[in-house]
């Protein structure tokens, strides 16, 4: 099947449920006949960016995430909502490459790159891991979290900021949170002497950023590669195929993405296998989320 | 507005019945208080007595529904109390593994109070839980076992870490948070019932109703985990929780338990016993007597005592099986300072 056909038979039917989730105000909602909400509305722009929509229906779902950036650069879930920073990251992210939100997403960087996570309040709660790496917590003046430095990371790679001192910290963060027998918990390795449990999605989400080819990772991309199955929920699946996903996967993501182009599943997770889609087929998708593609697949 | 939509059997296996809502949200947040009727008067708790369910159960293929009828019926539930209610059972799903069962509260237990309440005449049964560790409530579903039962069942589950938030008034001003945020789900039902895992907990000495209130705030707002509570304070966020949440009923699987470094890293323990009851605080008093810890030196629940619900054996009226006979002892890590000098003397 060549792929511009496995593009309208499995990509289409998932971005058209997409676009049905649209509200008018150029904001996308979790479930159909629902309320558009910021975060929503960043995954649904950066789905529909990576697998080349373009025109009146992304610029009005950047503008309608414009309207919940604030003057700090922030983007909240509401106003007073004001320490649930996360959405910035995917916001940044999503509006990264559009000429039109320029501005909003320059604030949005810099507004990321003046948070960072804090250890402080239980240095004598038994944690291993070094809590001089700052990173980026889910929620401002809390704790730096492996997903969402994870996401804070991926909005400054799209950027090109790899250089910054930050994303190098934000990197020796993710190195330094690996479990050692492989794989990630959501933010601590080994607490009161006891080594903790890996979940996929953080290993997956940690994984998109680090070299899956150094012999360190092993263990962890080996953990990864058991749950890139079509029995995996669809959240850590996109990821784990954008870490470590290859052309022979598509199967299991196309089987999984006719599944899920149903009116209940969750805009995030539709947006996120879509995007799994266009990294894996489109350099134009890799290109849109940053991802390097060269050594990865 | 109601976000669930109608489903198929063949749609709700498709979907893993995972159902994200999000209704109400404007730019400017949501400003709706709700003030439920009381399930439990605090001030007449404290004061006087609570009546608290303990019962028999060796493992989960036991008539489980029927314990929990029986139960019920000693703690003076009927059906006129649940006729054509909705009733959200909120387990605890913390971080499930698919080797490590006892971390949370079991499928068949989730699976025996569905059918309990339905037989009562609630019009609806909803299972929602927001996990503290994981993001992805569809593979939650499946490393739990129970994704299974709500399949067979056809009940729909709710990631109430994606659920829109609306601003509650913080009625336990334990922590200084000034409001919190909860789902939007719970204006739309009558009961709330916290189903916890019987657990110690390293940082709470126990983890059961009450504590078990902290997978009810979305993700969305207080992250994975909900750290913005530690912040807090866990011991001052869990009386917050239970101030405002206001369960209105507690059912603690401990039938099989966890002992020592819980709430995820400890072992086992067979326990065998079910508790039950309207007050959460008196459930948590006579759960932590189960394990052989004394109420009264878990921080948190010596700060309810005379507030949010008794813990002294004077005020709570046991039903059922007798604490003092069928209780086994929790293994403590002293090294640990919420677990260090609360055993049961």
């Amino acid at each position: 099947m060549s792929l511009q056909h496995r593009a309208s038979s499995v990509v289409q039917p998932a971005l058209d449920e997409l676009k049905k989730r649209r509200n008018p105000d150029g904001g996308f909602s979790l479930l159909l006949n629902n309320p558009s909400r910021p975060d929503v509305t960043a995954w649904a722009l950066l789905a529909l960016r990576s697998c080349g929509e373009t025109g009146a229906l992304v610029v009005e779902a950047g503008d309608y995430l414009k309207a919940y950036q604030q003057e700090n650069g922030s983007v909240l879930m509401a106003e007073e909502e004001s320490a649930a920073v996360w959405i910035t990251y995917v916001a940044a992210w999503a509006w990264e490459g559009m000429p039109e939100f320029e501005v909003c997403a320059k604030k949005a960087l810099n507004y990321i790159l003046s948070i960072s996570g804090n250890w402080s309040y239980i240095n004598a709660w038994g944690m291993a891991h070094d809590q001089s790496l700052k990173g980026w917590p889910w929620v401002a003046g809390t704790s730096s979290w492996v997903d969402s430095t994870a996401l804070a990371l991926l909005a400054l790679r799209s950027a090109g900021l790899e250089g910054h001192g930050r994303y190098v910290e934000g990197i020796k963060l993710l190195k330094n949170r690996e479990l050692p027998s492989g794989g990630w918990n959501c933010g601590n390795t080994i607490v009161y002497g006891t080594e903790l449990r890996p979940t996929p999605e953080s290993t997956a989400m940690a994984l998109t950023l680090l070299d899956i080819r150094n012999a360190r990772h092993v263990s962890s991309v080996q953990l990864l590669r058991q749950y890139l199955r079509p029995a995996t929920g669809p959240l850590t699946l996109a990821w784990g195929l954008m870490a470590i996903g290859t052309k022979k996967d598509l199967p299991v993501l196309e089987q999984v993405l006719v599944e899920q182009q149903r009116d209940y599943c969750q805009t995030e997770w539709l947006s996120l296998l879509c995007m799994a889609w266009s990294f894996l087929t489109l350099s134009q998708g890799a290109n849109v989320l940053g991802f390097p593609r060269e050594g990865r697949l | 507005m109601s976000a669930t939509p109608k489903w198929t059997r063949r749609q709700v296996i498709k979907a893993g019945l995972v159902v994200g809502t999000g209704a109400f949200l404007t730019k400017e947040g949501v400003h709706a208080w709700v003030h439920r009727e009381l399930p439990w008067d605090p001030a007449k708790e404290a004061g006087f007595s609570s009546q608290v369910f303990v019962g028999s159960a060796s493992n989960y293929s036991v008539n489980l529904s029927g314990i929990l009828l029986q139960g019920f019926h000693e703690l003076g539930v009927k059906k006129e109390e649940l006729l054509g209610k909705t009733i959200l059972l909120k387990p605890n799903l913390v971080e499930p593994q698919r080797t490590e069962e006892h971390i949370n509260t079991h499928p068949l237990m989730v699976r025996a109070a569905i059918e309990a309440f339905l037989h009562l005449g609630a019009a609806k049964v909803l299972v929602a839980e927001g996990s503290g560790h994981r993001r992805d409530s569809a593979d939650v579903l499946e490393a739990s076992g129970l994704g299974e039962v709500l399949r067979e069942d056809r009940i729909t589950y709710t990631d109430l870490n994606y659920e829109t938030g609306y601003r509650a008034l913080n009625l336990g001003a334990c922590t200084g948070l000034a409001t919190l945020t909860l789902p939007e789900l719970f204006k739309r039902v009558d009961w709330i019932v916290s189903m916890p895992k019987l657990k110690t907990h390293h940082w709470a000495g126990v983890t059961l109703s009450m504590k078990n209130l902290f997978g009810v705030l979305p993700g969305i707002y207080y992250g994975w985990p909900k750290n913005v509570l530690h912040y807090a304070g866990v011991q001052n966020s869990i009386l917050d929780l239970t101030a405002t949440v206001k369960p209105h009923f507690s059912i603690v699987d401990g039938i099989v338990g966890m002992e020592g470094d819980g709430p995820i890293m400890g072992t086992a323990k067979d326990a065998g016993v079910v508790v039950m009851g309207r007050n959460p605080v008196s459930v948590d008093a006579t759960a932590a007597r189960l394990m052989m810890i004394d109420p009264a030196k878990v921080s948190y629940l010596k700060r309810a005592s005379g507030w949010l619900g008794p813990i002294g054996l004077e005020r709570i009226e046991q039903r059922g099986e007798n604490p003092a006979s069928v209780g086994r002892e929790f293994q403590l890590v002293e090294k640990f300072d919420a677990m260090r000098g609360i055993r049961l003397k």
